[in-house]
């Protein structure tokens, strides 16, 4: 009987039977040497390559906020995008308008979408299925509008001009050997972070909560749990660390337009959670990996052969299908029947 | 008087699945209520617990009218149920059940559990002391690591009762706990009841197995067609004959019992 095994101190199986505090010293060692190779080595690694990283970086932070949602709280959200851009325009309406510090405007993005979240999250407390789908997508495309319809806002075109923060007193593309290096590190912190939060909101009172009312609202509700509150809790977390993904996204593109809220967004934030595994941490993240790499890779592909379509639409379509079919709890989820139980 | 309802009406459309339902329980008592299918007995515990609120009359537990109170601040009274076609968290472990019931006793937010702070080391104790405190009461601790949907019929039936314990109760609603149960387990059942009993828990008991019913309740609430049709010992329902004719029947299903 080993029943006196820390049963507290859950752990979550990271890389090569890593714990989490060695992944991240083991994936800083690797951003960092990434960023500074091309010191000796000219191009060691292109510039495409650390756009692509920065992508995966950004995409796993959106990842991990819809996570609390179509994860733990086991709600499709088709409208993830919008606090995204809500993030995004937050920051660079600061920026350009106020002067305001980039890392300001950050917390500023957070509380923005955060307010947001509590309409949608209200609106759609009874409602469940394809009906929240409709409801989380017809607001994302509201504030789409939004964005389009004022000039303030920058219209179609969106804005245009932000200018990169500083570390310091350096510019954040200045602080490392190429000029993505800077978003880099700061990604990868936001995720280290943000993962880390996750990890312990997981097997807290809040996280159990929400656990509760994926698998039965009123069994929920009969344990004492105030389902209304935890719902836009959930939303709100989600809200805040999109919207953080949204303020480094403008700071990182120096511009935002309407684009940032298209339904395209919010459909891939999703298949990364769920292709990745729901409410596993480690999954969403290299969920959002792996579809932000397999596209470009299958994008270059097609240059490479000359081929008159773009193999990455039709593989994308059979990569969900067929997961669906074998895999439905994703790639890195937690298996549905547990090993556990022969011990037992 | 720990719970006590007046006039009870739950209307369902024109449906009446409960009308005029006075009833009342002492602390410590074990009340059962039988009655026919669809005679209105688990609409009577959604009423008590706030699930669907009463269309008409009062609900008062430990002196307080609760009848338009939420059910998640019911919980927090003191009152649990088992639910009776069973409603567990089927993905979760047994133990986590048991850690999702603890919830209404606990009062950690985000930050707490972010750095970990004290008084979350502090609830964490308790869960695990609560894991092992319920799951052995119902006689399942060896089980704590099953997926729930995963347990015998039978022990599904067992963890309901022990996830309403760990909520703290002071009167706990059980409803049709015996059903799928093989004698053996129903043996058991009626042990752990007996327990409860012992324990100064206050019952009530939906049930249709009459030897149960007859070996434990102290009173009998007789439910037919939504109404209240008799109340009274054991051994005043067998021999009443508006009982017999509705639901016992005419075979002497109490005798040696009562
Ligand atoms: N949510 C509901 N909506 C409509 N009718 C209901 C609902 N719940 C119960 N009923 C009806 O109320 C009556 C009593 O049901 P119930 O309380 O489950 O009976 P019992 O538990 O005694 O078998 C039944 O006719 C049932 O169909
Ligand atoms: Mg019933």
């Amino acid at each position: 009987m080993e029943s006196k095994k820390k049963a507290s101190a859950h752990k979550t199986d990271w890389f090569f039977g890593l714990n989490g505090t060695a992944t991240f010293f083991v994936s800083l060692v690797l951003i960092l040497v990434v960023c500074y190779i091309n010191n000796t080595i000219k191009n060691a690694v292109p510039t495409y390559f650390q756009h692509v990283i920065v992508n995966c970086l950004l995409n796993a932070v959106l990842a991990l906020g819809l996570n609390f949602i179509s994860g733990y709280l086991g709600q499709t959200s088709l409208g993830h995008a919008v606090f995204f851009g809500i993030g995004a325009y937050t920051t660079a309406c600061l920026l350009k308008y106020t002067g305001l510090n980039f890392w300001v405007s950050i917390p500023v993005g957070m509380i923005a979408a955060a307010l947001a979240a509590v309409p949608l999250a209200l609106s759609s407390l009874r409602v469940k299925g394809q009906f929240l789908i409709v409801i989380t997508y017809a607001f994302c495309e509201i504030f789409r509008y939004i964005c389009i319809n004022t000039p303030a806002l920058g219209g179609n075109g969106g804005l245009a001009g932000i200018q990169s923060p500083l570390v310091f007193g350096t510019k954040i593309t200045k602080i490392a050997a190429t000029n993505k290096g800077g978003y880099m590190i700061l990604l990868f912190l936001m995720v280290s972070a943000v993962s880390y939060f996750t990890w312990r909101v997981e097997r807290s009172r809040t996280g159990y909560a929400f656990h509760a009312i994926r698998e039965d609202e009123i069994a929920a509700r009969a344990m004492g749990i105030n389902i209304k509150y935890f719902k836009v809790l959930a939303m709100m977390i989600s809200a805040t660390i999109c919207a953080m993904a949204g303020s480094v996204q403008a700071a990182f593109a120096t511009m935002v337009s309407p684009e940032l809220f298209s339904s395209a967004k919010s459909i891939q934030i999703l298949t990364f959670v769920v292709i990745g595994g729901r409410m596993s941490i480690k999954g969403v993240i290299l969920g959002a990996a792996l579809l932000t790499i397999l596209p470009e890779f299958l994008h270059s592909i097609k240059d490479m052969f000359s081929m008159s379509f773009d193999p990455w639409t039709i593989l994308y379509g059979i990569l969900l299908v067929v997961m669906m079919r074998v895999r439905p709890q994703g790639f890195w989820g937690k298996k549905d029947v547990e090993a556990e139980e022969e011990e037992a | 008087m720990l719970l006590e309802t007046q006039k009870i009406v739950k209307a369902f459309g024109g449906l009446m699945a409960n009308h005029e339902i006075d009833f009342h329980i002492d602390e410590g008592e074990i009340v059962a209520v039988i009655g026919p299918n669809g005679s209105g007995k688990t609409t009577f515990y959604n009423v008590i617990t706030g699930i669907t609120p009463a269309t008409s009359g009062r609900v008062i537990f430990r002196g307080k009218d609760i009848t338009r109170i939420s059910p998640e601040k019911i919980t927090s009274m003191g009152m649990a149920r088992t639910f009776q076609n069973i409603r567990l968290f089927g993905n979760m472990t047994v133990a986590d059940n048991i850690v999702i019931a603890r919830h209404c006793r606990r009062n950690t937010g985000l930050f707490d559990a972010l750095i970990h702070s004290g008084r979350q080391k502090k609830e964490e104790a308790e869960a695990e002391e609560a894991v092992r405190k319920c799951l052995d009461y119902v006689g399942i601790y060896d089980k704590r690591n099953w997926k729930a949907k995963n347990l015998p019929y039978g022990m599904q039936r067992k963890l309901e009762i022990a996830r309403a314990l760990a909520t703290e109760p002071s009167l706990i609603l059980l409803d049709e706990p015996a059903a799928g149960m093989n004698p053996r387990e129903k043996e058991e059942l009626m042990e752990i009841i007996r327990r409860l009993k012992e324990d100064k828990y206050t019952i009530i008991l939906i049930e249709h197995a009459m030897r149960m019913v007859m070996n434990i309740a102290e009173r009998i609430v007789v439910f037919d067609h939504g109404q209240k049709i008799a109340e009274g010992l054991p051994r005043e329902i067998c021999d009443n004959p508006i009982v017999i004719e509705s639901y016992l029947g005419k075979e002497d299903v109490c005798h040696g019992y009562a």
